[in-house]
């Protein structure tokens, strides 16, 4: 957009008049790229939007053709907690989630160590597993 | 040779030396191959105790009739004989997994590049646009599942929509005609992780390109068809070999679908039409016991992936074009 002037010179940065027209196209252009891009927001969002709408209603409600939760039932979060072993479930997962992580480091970490040295080798060792010849 | 015929006074000791300096490179180099194997043990423990002694005894129960429970017994090729010539799920399945390699892939990768090429295109909120499009992908694939059947039900959202639109209500997860199209929309929500590789490669096209391309007057399809397309082949080629064995993986969409409703409902229904080969293979193993069938149908789905993936490799020669001329 600017003509960055010579470092060391003192003439002023001058900004490169754009035609009108082509800048009426480019925000034209802007304007057509965000709302499809806004188009495509809403119906990624959507369902999200729903299923929270949806987590505020009562039972009855959501068999009713209301979109919108007309009393908001918050308790429905406070269900949750209560219904089933929430606490025992997230320990379960963090567990799961922690333990594979440490396993995927401690045998991937020690293959890729070899793997490094011979690269750093050229690739052509005789103990390049890694590379092919 | 030559040189060393030429020069016998010289050669005797160098000979040695240089021998002896082989020697030892060779003794080094050995050492080096047992240090890397060591590094290696617990990868090579792992892999051995749960893939190929896994792979192994499947192969073998393949062969057999083995419900658990009891020994299993020798049948030869009888389940493979039975899979093609008795068992019509089987068929049904394969069709329905087919579906979803021949339309939901190409749909997704063709998705997947319009998303990635809007975002290339707005400058100012990229950010925020990037992680709406992101964000589907990481809901679990049941909690997906089960937000659409919500969604889709007749009396849904989405058919409140599609009726203030005027537009057909279909019955979605209760229509079999319709089930896999529904499954078909989780698959485009989900799309993040693909938009982002493809987002990748879009904005590694060398711009130049397209002032090039411009220069000569090509218009915005011939620039996409001539620059984009095939300077992202391979992008497009990665995410096709990776749905495909994803697609014949498909299973936890279709199952938490079936059985939502109804715990009792079969698994692929409506009318088997959410019936995809693995579904067939976990009913068989799992609920019919039938281990040695289901390791039968497991290697036949393991051989038919690895012949798609090596067909999509040579095929791709023609079309995939790699930049520097590599390969």
């Amino acid at each position: 957009m600017t003509a960055v002037s010579a470092p060391g010179t003192a003439a002023p940065v001058s900004r490169r008049l754009v035609p009108p027209s082509i800048r009426r196209r480019r925000i034209l252009m802007s304007v057509a790229n965000h709302s499809v891009a806004i188009a495509l927001s809403v119906a990624f969002l959507l369902p999200f939007v729903f299923i929270l709408a949806t987590a505020l209603m009562t039972n009855q409600q959501t068999l009713s053709p209301n979109i919108w939760p007309h009393p908001f039932a918050w308790s429905n979060f406070k269900t949750v907690f209560q219904s089933f072993p929430f606490v025992r479930y997230t320990v379960n997962t963090v567990t799961y989630a922690g333990l594979a992580t440490v396993g995927v480091l401690l045998s991937c970490t020690p293959v890729a160590t070899p793997c490094r040295a011979c690269a750093g080798a050229g690739g052509r060792s005789p103990s390049c597993w890694c590379s092919r010849p | 040779m030559a040189t060393v015929a030429e020069r016998p006074p010289a050669a005797a000791p160098e000979q040695a030396r240089a021998a002896e300096r082989r020697r030892r490179r060779r003794r080094s180099a050995w050492r080096r191959q047992w240090v890397a194997l060591a590094f290696m043990s617990p990868w090579i423990i792992g892999f051995t105790a749960f893939y190929v002694y896994p792979m192994a005894s499947s192969l073998y129960f393949s062969f057999t009739k083995y419900d658990i429970l009891s020994q299993p017994r020798w049948t030869g090729f009888g389940n493979y004989r039975f899979m093609f010539t008795s068992d019509p799920l089987f068929w049904v399945s394969l069709r329905n997994t087919l579906w979803i390699i021949a339309i939901l892939v190409p749909l997704q990768v063709i998705f997947a590049i319009a998303t990635a090429s809007v975002l290339t295109r707005v400058k100012r909120g990229l950010t925020v646009y990037r992680t709406i499009f992101f964000l589907p992908s990481m809901v679990p694939l049941v909690a997906a599942a089960l937000g659409f059947i919500y969604l889709l039900n007749p009396a849904g959202p989405v058919n409140r929509l599609l009726h203030l639109l005027h537009l057909p209500q279909p019955l979605w997860f209760i229509d079999p005609r319709y089930t896999k199209p529904g499954l078909a929309l989780i698959g485009l929500w989900g799309i993040g992780q693909v938009m982002i590789i493809f987002l990748a490669a879009l904005l590694d096209v060398p711009r130049q390109l397209y002032e090039a391309a411009e220069i000569e007057g090509a218009n915005p399809w011939q620039r996409f068809r001539h620059v984009t397309l095939p300077m992202i082949s391979p992008v497009i080629f990665f995410s096709v070999i990776i749905g495909m064995i994803q697609g014949f993986q498909y299973f936890t969409q279709a199952y938490v679908i079936s059985r939502a409703g109804d715990q009792t409902n079969p698994v692929g229904y409506p009318q088997d039409s959410l019936l995809f080969y693995s579904s067939h293979l976990y009913q068989q193993g799992f609920e019919g016991f039938h281990m040695g069938y289901a390791a039968a149908l497991s290697w036949v789905m393991f051989i038919v992936t690895m012949t798609c993936t090596i067909l999509l490799i040579r095929g791709s020669r023609r079309w995939v074009h790699y930049q520097g001329g590599f390969r």
